[in-house]
């Protein structure tokens, strides 16, 4: 039989999905919000249903709309896409439970991953490199434990992830009380209290790698990425491969991703993130994103796999179309994130109605975008507007050719991140790759005080 | 205070289904002015001439031929009652739509005579049809007092959020 998916996202990265499942043959439904009807993976998909109002928890993430939507269409699949649903346990287990498959790892899988203390423990076990951290439950026991890891030190949400909600401490008096706020935010953000800590790297790079398994047991890495570029912890600058590892550090990094792949008998794609220490040079496992990642077009342009097509064949129980030593890193890849954010306000959403679209036409660029001139771009979800990725014979001149690109780029309507990208990737730091994560921040913050 | 997106569309949801012609809200330097009826051509027409950049840059216009096959019946729908659709809408009909996405039903239990049918008189409160989500039921009701003139959806089918369900006339 062959599968109808139901695509349960929207934006740039539906029309990635639907493009996917059209190159396989296999027919689509888009469930989109009452916000999104004349979106342009509503008008690309071979059905679109409207889920409920514009808001996310009356659509997009409302769990038994979106089954009663696939099974109302006749669909055996849904592709989660990124956020939303993607990382939800409860979620893949109903799909299971109706008779549709999740394009995604097991509800097991997704359960431990979701708890970044399991996570840690599970990486832990498995001889995976995990920076010194932990959680506690009395005052004393966490300050004994604080002690033990040192300051700085940053608190996170056992069921958070992506930098939400995250408190850094700079020393055992403001222990307590960062605690207990960042345990309240996270019961309120994510239904969840546990926080745990973990040692602060001032000077480090994020460093992750792309996972994808079968469910015949085939299992392979598809490289690093990197994606130092931070503004708060949200990626801005992503790029395959990670210019500065040794080949014992990639052999750590992949031979790590690769156990905790098979622990988990991985099915799909998935990314295994990672800090990288620049003073010291130590690795430490971060934390698993089970799930397509909105940065896999630069190992795709690297590589030359499509790795949307391999996670749908994968899922739907096909073996992987290829082995490990097919995959041939060629040339270096650079994406940039446009969003409707403002740099002049902290980056603040800044959505509106899209005047101007002139994306730059050269070889060698790949453009993921939903955009159109006249589209009125939505305040109700996430900022992104674009993705565009440049491809060189090395990181030079991916990155001449991303310059070139973002000059060319017109657009107008409402600010966007498309003058704070040309500066980056003007930046002299930026080109000799003398960053950090919290460049970027540090940058934006001293000129906003200045 | 802050106003967020979030908010805004809170507010856009609560008006929905509210009858307004000119809605204001002010708070300290928000203000916000909601205005209904013809359309006014304020915004400048979408741009048609834009190049087609290499994936994604133009609106695909041509939809492909959905051929999707409706989901196996429900199990307990009985034999599927059809739109019933009489004659053109008068200029006074209102258009009951669904609340959520999901099956329509026009009666209580299969077998059971419909909640309404054309011809009926309604009141506000009155049941006419329910929708499920995944076995909860949501009765919807009319809204307005009238007359049913027209079914516009099929019993035992997927309706999407804000489809029309019934046409309802002045009560005579």
């Amino acid at each position: 039989m062959t599968a109808v998916v139901f695509v349960a996202n929207r934006g740039e990265i539906a029309l990635r999905i639907l493009t996917a499942c059209r190159g396989l043959g296999l027919r689509t439904v888009l469930g989109v919000s009452a916000a999104d009807r004349d979106s342009m993976p509503a008008a690309l998909a071979d059905r679109t249903v409207v889920l409920g109002g514009a808001r996310a928890d009356r659509s997009y993430l409302a769990q038994d709309t979106v089954l009663a939507a696939a099974l109302g269409t006749g669909c055996t699949a849904i592709h989660p896409g990124y956020g939303f649903l993607s990382e939800n346990a409860a979620f893949a287990e109903a799909c299971a439970a109706n008779g549709l498959t999740f394009i995604g790892p097991s509800p097991q899988a997704l359960r431990r991953l979701g708890d970044k203390i399991e996570a840690r423990e599970l990486a832990e076990s498995l001889g995976v490199p995990v920076s010194p951290g932990g959680t506690a439950v009395s005052p004393e026991e966490v300050h004994r434990l604080a002690e033990s890891i040192g300051y700085p030190l940053l608190i996170k949400a056992a069921h958070g992830g992506g930098g939400k909600g995250m408190k850094l401490v700079t020393g055992p008096e403001e222990l307590t009380s960062a605690w207990q706020v960042a345990s309240g935010e996270a019961l309120a953000a994510f239904g969840h209290g546990a926080v745990f800590m973990e040692r602060f790297v001032e000077r480090a790079r994020h460093v992750e790698v792309q996972i994808l398994g079968d469910r015949h047991g085939g299992r392979l890495h598809v490289g690093e990425r990197d994606c130092t570029v931070q503004y708060r912890y949200q990626k801005v600058i992503e790029e395959s491969a990670s210019e500065g590892l040794t080949p014992e550090d990639r052999r750590v990094l992949t031979e790590s991703a690769l156990r905790i792949a098979a622990e988990l008998d991985y099915v799909g794609l998935g990314t295994v993130e990672f800090l990288f220490d620049e003073s010291t040079g130590a690795i430490s496992f971060l934390e698993v994103n089970p799930r397509l990642q909105v940065e896999h077009p630069v190992t795709e342009a690297a590589t030359g796999i499509d790795l949307v097509r391999e996670q749908i064949q994968a899922c739907l129980g096909e073996p992987l179309s290829f082995k490990q030593s097919d995959v041939v890193f060629r040339g270096h890849a650079v994406e940039c994130r446009i969003t409707a954010q403002d740099p002049a306000r902290g980056l603040a959403p800044s959505p509106g109605t899209l005047r101007r679209w002139r994306p730059p036409r050269r070889g060698g660029l790949r453009l993921d975008s939903h955009m159109y001139e006249g589209y009125r771009f939505p305040p109700f979800y996430d900022a992104l507007m674009g993705k565009l990725v440049a491809w060189g014979e090395d990181r030079a001149r991916a990155i001449d050719l991303m310059s070139d690109a973002l000059a060319e780029f017109e657009i107008e309507g409402f600010p966007t991140s498309l003058g704070l990208l040309r500066r980056i990737v003007a930046d002299p730091d930026f080109r000799a790759n003398r960053i950090h994560t919290n460049w970027l921040t540090e940058r934006l913050e001293n000129e906003a005080h200045s | 205070m802050q106003f967020d997106p979030e908010d805004l569309a809170l507010v856009l949801e609560s008006l929905d289904g509210v009858d307004y012609q000119h809605f204001q809200l002010e708070m300290g330097d928000l203000r916000i002015v909601l205005t209904r009826g013809p359309e006014t051509p304020a915004s400048p027409a979408p741009s048609a001439s834009g190049p087609a950049p290499d994936t994604a840059g133009s609106r695909p216009e041509s939809k492909p031929a959905a051929d999707i096959q409706p989901g196996t019946p429900h199990p307990t729908a009985a034999a599927s009652t059809t739109a019933e659709r009489p004659g053109a809408p008068g200029p006074d009909d209102k258009t009951i739509t669904a609340p959520i996405l999901g099956t329509f039903y026009r009666s209580p239990k299969p077998g059971d005579p419909p909640y309404v049918s054309v011809g009926d008189p309604v009141e506000t409160d009155t049941v006419i049809c329910i929708v499920e989500v995944m076995k909860l039921m949501t009765p919807v009701t009319a809204g307005h007092r009238g007359v049913v003139t027209e079914v516009l959806a099929t019993d035992g089918e997927l309706v999407e959020f804000e489809q029309p369900l019934f046409r309802i006339g002045p009560a005579s």
